[in-house]
């Protein structure tokens, strides 16, 4: 089929969690092509760390899960145990914040490098080692042979981070998720960090979800950028484009947060006033209608659909949808 | 590792020497004179007290007393029994097999109970079996051990009759006495371990390795067990004093022939050197058995090994 769009990597659609009556996530949706980066960006909060869980099935019992997501054509929402364990680690890596207590503290880096060669490449020891300290180098480890035999409380937290992306990408995986992966580090082990997330994808191919709740980290890394609120998305788009043309007032609001992007000079430089309504809070017509300052009439009676602007650029806001033109003062 | 132990172990010197002397602060707050208890009901003179008194050296000032005492224990001579006038050594060398297998077998009672129920109410925390196994363990501290004892010895040993009460000699006839004792041990081990599970599954790297693809059994066997007793051993080690305390009100009801009913009734017959020989022992025992404990939780947790050997 040479002429057929390419078949995304991943294609999430309708996702949405709930923890008992409390919805967390809703009618997530998003596609992510091979080879490139997708950016899940927004508040404390708004369900990003839940939405890169439930992709492999590694949220709490307590959660409902619903929609599909599937990768490379299998869904992985509907898949059941034992295939999941065949995904995690083999096909999908996962980084995670706080990477301190991210590695088992009991155990040595080695034996935490060579656990996923082991169990999905049914690699020997020898080779396991030989591999792992391999992945210790790939990711930048000085020493790597010495370093198998330390253990996690040896290592700064840039390095036990670095050994985590080593864990994750053992067995050639086709996609990784990194939750935030630099949010507990030094700014300038993060800049490091995120140098080698995106040195990774090109040298392996990876697709790579990477999860922020700060728009200026992913801005140099992200092809395609998510911008979720309150458990929903709000815009969706081309990162180029969502940086240069935000539609919703919230990536707005997001954008003039960083101080580099406040070209408005009203805009306050300390994030956005006002919280997202809590879990369950139910609010009427748009969820960012209290905070934003744009909000009219119809924003709190209907809620804005998420709706394309241009050329795979989508937004949930009334202000942003080309069917209808916005009163006085639409900036 | 070395290093560790020995450290470790020098740190336990300062404790058995307050424990030498409180043993030996029992025999000065005691009412009367040591003399006078032994030569009690002989009609012996105030003069052949005060000979005795030289004799034991208790006319000597009290701090050179000790350090006589501490002199002797260093020998290994406990004194002799007020009332067998055997060494106290001797006596309690022959008692303490009957203490050692009775906790040693309660131990096991306890393990064998407590952790799998620790394991499956921390994995399912909150669901029936938690609840059961909770329910088992409040009951286990709760109810006292001769309690506990009466009821398995009527059930098992008068009603059923499956089960010997009294006797040393046969493996059978420990199984009752152990279950009473090693029952509220188990307890507090399913206790420990659930919480200790829970506390490590809500850690981060639980996470970040079930996304490796391990099983639940894997996960457990590798990471989730060795964590939860990274931060319970000791405790297990400090509550090993419960089985020893027990095993005072379990000899006696058991009519065995140990350390706890030597003590009981050592207390009786005003036999001060066998009291004092008696604490020291389960004191050093204690001492040691969370010495061992400390050296298992070093093993388990490379974090203590490197804080102490730095
Ligand atoms: N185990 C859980 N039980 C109940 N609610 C949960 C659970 N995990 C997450 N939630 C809820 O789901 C919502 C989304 O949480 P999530 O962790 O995805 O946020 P986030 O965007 O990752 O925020 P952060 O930036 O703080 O990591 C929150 O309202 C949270 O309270
Ligand atoms: S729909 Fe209305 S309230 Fe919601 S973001 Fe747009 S302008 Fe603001
Ligand atoms: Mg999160």
């Amino acid at each position: 089929m040479p002429e057929a769009p390419p078949e995304p990597l991943l294609a999430v659609e309708h996702l949405g969690v709930r923890f008992g009556a409390l919805p967390a996530v809703r009618d997530v949706g998003f596609a992510l092509n091979r080879g490139t980066t997708l950016a899940i960006v927004g508040e404390s909060g708004s369900g990003k760390s839940v939405t890169c869980l439930s992709l492999i099935g590694l949220l709490p019992a307590s959660a409902m899960v619903t929609g599909t997501a599937r990768l490379e054509g299998t869904d992985l929402l509907s898949a059941t145990e034992r295939e999941l364990r065949r995904v995690r680690g083999r096909r999908v890596g996962l980084v995670y914040q706080d990477p301190m207590g991210a590695l088992d503290p009991m155990r040595t880096i080695g034996s935490q490098v060579r656990e996923p060669l082991l169990l999905h490449l049914g690699m020997r020891r020898r080779d396991a080692n030989a591999r792992a300290a391999e992945l210790l180098g790939t990711v930048g480890i000085p020493s790597p042979r010495q370093h198998l035999r330390a253990y996690p409380h040896e290592l700064s937290g840039g390095m036990q981070q670095r050994v985590v992306i080593a864990m994750a990408i053992a067995c050639e995986p086709v996609l990784l998720l990194a939750d935030e992966p630099t949010t507990a580090l030094d700014v300038s082990v993060q800049a490091q960090i995120l140098e080698l997330l995106t040195d990774l994808t090109e040298r392996l191919h990876l697709s790579l979800v990477i999860v922020s709740h700060d728009l200026s980290v992913v801005a140099g890394m992200a092809d395609r950028i998510l911008v979720m609120y309150n458990g929903a998305v709000v815009e969706e788009g081309p990162a180029d484009r969502i940086f240069a043309h935000p539609e919703h007032p919230y990536t707005r609001g997001l954008l003039a947060s960083i101080p580099d992007f406040a070209e408005d000079p009203d805009a306050p430089l300390t994030g956005i006033p006002g919280h997202a309504p809590g879990p369950g809070e139910a609010v009427m017509g748009c969820s960012f209608a209290p905070r934003c300052p744009h909000c009219f009439e119809r924003c709190t009676q209907d809620e804005p659909e998420l709706t394309e602007t241009a050329g795979g650029h989508r937004a949930a806001c009334w202000l942003a949808s080309p069917s209808v033109r916005a009163p006085a003062g639409n900036p | 590792m070395a290093v560790f132990i020995l450290k470790r172990a020098a740190q336990a010197v300062p404790v058995l020497l307050g424990v030498t002397i409180l043993v030996f602060a029992i025999l000065q707050l005691i009412p009367g004179n040591p003399a006078q208890i032994l030569l009690l009901g002989t009609g012996a003179t105030p003069a052949q007290v005060a000979q005795l008194d030289r004799q034991l050296g208790l006319d000597q000032p009290v701090v050179l007393q000790y350090f006589h005492y501490l002199g002797r224990l260093l020998t290994g001579n406990l004194g002799y029994s007020y009332v067998t006038q055997q060494t106290v050594t001797s006596e309690i060398a022959s008692r303490l097999p009957f203490t050692l297998s009775l906790t040693g077998a309660a131990l096991l009672v306890a393990l064998l109970v407590g952790i799998p129920l620790g394991i499956i109410a921390g994995l399912r925390s909150g669901g029936l079996v938690d609840t059961l196994a909770t329910g088992v363990s409040v009951l286990g501290v709760a109810v006292p051990y001769f309690w506990l004892a009466i009821l398995l010895i009527l059930v098992f040993a008068v009603k059923l009759g499956i089960l010997p009460v009294l006797g040393t000699g046969s493996p059978a006839a420990l199984v009752l006495p152990a279950v009473s004792l090693g029952w509220g041990y188990s307890g507090i081990i399913t206790r420990l371990l659930r919480n200790g599970l829970i506390e490590a599954y809500q850690r981060p790297f639980i996470l970040v390795t079930r996304a490796k693809g391990l099983s639940g059994w894997q996960l457990l066997w590798k990471h989730g067990l060795r964590n939860a007793i990274a931060s319970t051993v000791s405790v297990v080690g400090l509550q090993i004093g419960y089985l020893l305390a027990g095993s005072v009100a379990i000899e006696t009801i058991f009519g065995r022939p140990g350390l706890g009913s030597f003590l009981v009734q050592s207390i009786q017959e005003k036999d001060i050197p066998s009291v004092q020989g008696i604490v020291l022992v389960v004191a050093l025992v204690y001492v040691g058995v969370n010495l061992v404990v400390d050296v298992l939780h070093a093993l388990i947790d490379p974090r203590i090994r490197r804080a102490v050997s730095v």
